[in-house]
């Protein structure tokens, strides 16, 4: 996967509305299940956007029993919001810690990788039942807002992403299994 | 119990002297209220795991059992009787009669056993249930793609059944038009208590359903179950208002 900004999704999440540290992190969560950022990580942005000029607190009498930060975004913080969203993206890259197994392996390891394959194989339906557990809008009629469409939308980005691993490994274990199949002696996994 | 269990079936077709081999040993469960869905490449074996299950398809090994019967064993009526009241196949390609109101065509499996008045307020309110109750007095030409698929589904949920197995339902939906055609099979599953087994082109569709499975060269790979807590734990669905 590309390199997702942290800096822009906490951005964004405040250009949707004023948002406390703590509720942004639960934001995060709810928003973007594949993403989940420490408390650390969160408060951490949000310096570096004030630093900028990106966010400010929003000023208020604070009490002894809520001494919480309301943050908000700037105008610099929205437009530097909107100059993100005109950007291109980059492309996710495609790397894979079985491809560098596969490089480097010999006939001897074979047997392993095709447990590897299968392993991995599995590994991408877990993910994928993972993905169902997470928040799905009801669909329901015949005409849904673009919030319910853009969230379709990445999930099925996500979803296709597997099926391809899934599709990519079902050839990988035939061609695995075809080259095992020609060497009957072969050591078992 | 489970509804329906596979267990080991093994199924070969013969092309001239050249065995391929559909299913190889595939084990599977569908319980009650429960959304299942396979995913597998075409000639995976998907549609031949379907007919198994229906009892529309012997296997050579393995058995297949429907709420404990082995449907082998099961002689032609019997298995006529299971597919009209127990066993539904959702079937996408609607009436011969293409004349026919949807209502009708929905009530037609009810005629015999309830009377036409029973038959189509049972079809009206199967309709209703799936949201095409716009489509009951239209033909089926004139439906969209997604509107066939809940008025298929409407036609195979009359009979009120235990167990639906539906091929591909999502194949040329669009994104919303799928989400909403498995999100409804989930809860008919879910409120109807029925068992669905479904099978589907892409992954993306498999999303909503309640166990994933896949099928590829003939066997089937399921993911690990995951911790009863995690599994529980679903998160709401947030709305967002840019600016709000």
């Amino acid at each position: 996967m590309s390199r997702l900004s942290t800096k822009h999704v906490v951005l964004g999440l405040l250009v949707e509305h004023n948002s406390y540290g703590y509720a942004l992190q639960q934001r995060v969560s709810e928003r973007f299940g594949f993403l989940e950022l420490a408390d650390s990580a969160i408060y951490k942005t949000l310096e570096r956007l004030e630093a900028e000029g990106c966010v400010e607190e929003v000023p208020r009498q604070r009490s002894a029993r809520n001494a919480r930060v309301l943050y908000r975004a700037t105008a610099r913080g929205c437009e530097e919001f909107e100059s993100w969203m005109a950007q291109g993206s980059e492309r996710p890259f495609l790397r894979d810690e079985l491809h560098a197994k596969l490089a480097l392996s010999g006939p001897e390891d074979l047997p392993k990788l095709l447990a590897a394959v299968e392993a991995q194989s599995q590994q991408c339906l877990a993910d994928l039942a993972e993905l169902g557990r997470q928040a799905r809008p009801p669909v329901t009629a015949s005409k849904v807002s673009w919030d319910v469409t853009s969230l379709l939308l990445v999930d099925d980005f996500r979803a296709r992403f597997l099926e391809c691993m899934v599709d990519w490994l079902a050839v990988a274990a035939e061609v695995i299994q075809d080259e095992i199949d020609d060497r009957p002696t072969m050591p078992a996994a | 119990m489970a509804l329906l269990t596979l267990e080991a079936v093994s199924v070969s077709h013969w092309r001239g002297d050249n065995e391929i081999k559909a299913l190889r040993g595939v084990s599977l469960s569908v319980t009650t209220g429960e959304l299942v869905a396979v995913y597998g490449k075409a000639s995976a074996g998907k549609t031949t795991l379907l007919q198994c299950a229906a009892g529309l398809a012997r296997p050579d090994q393995g058995r297949v059992l429907f709420e404990g019967r082995d449907l082998s064993q099961c002689s032609a009526r019997e298995l006529v009787r299971l597919h009209r009241r127990r066993i539904a196949w959702v079937e996408r390609s609607g009436p011969r009669s293409r004349d026919l109101p949807i209502a009708t065509y929905v009530a037609l499996s009810l005629y015999r056993e309830a009377g036409a008045a029973e038959a189509r307020r049972r079809a009206l309110e199967a309709l209703d249930k799936v949201g095409a109750s716009r489509c009951a007095s239209q033909r089926w030409g004139e439906l969209t793609d997604s509107e066939r698929v809940l008025v298929a589904i409407a036609h195979a949920l009359v009979r009120k059944p235990r167990l639906l197995i539906t091929d591909d339902p999502t194949h040329g939906l669009g994104l919303v038009e799928r989400e909403r055609v498995v999100g409804l099979l989930r809860s008919m599953a879910e409120d109807e208590g029925v068992g669905v087994l479904m099978t589907v082109p892409d992954m993306p569709a498999m999303m909503p359903a309640h166990r994933v499975l896949l099928l590829n060269l003939g066997r089937v790979v399921t993911a690990p179950e995951p911790p009863a807590e995690e599994r529980d734990n679903v998160v709401a669905f947030p709305h967002v208002h840019r600016g709000s």
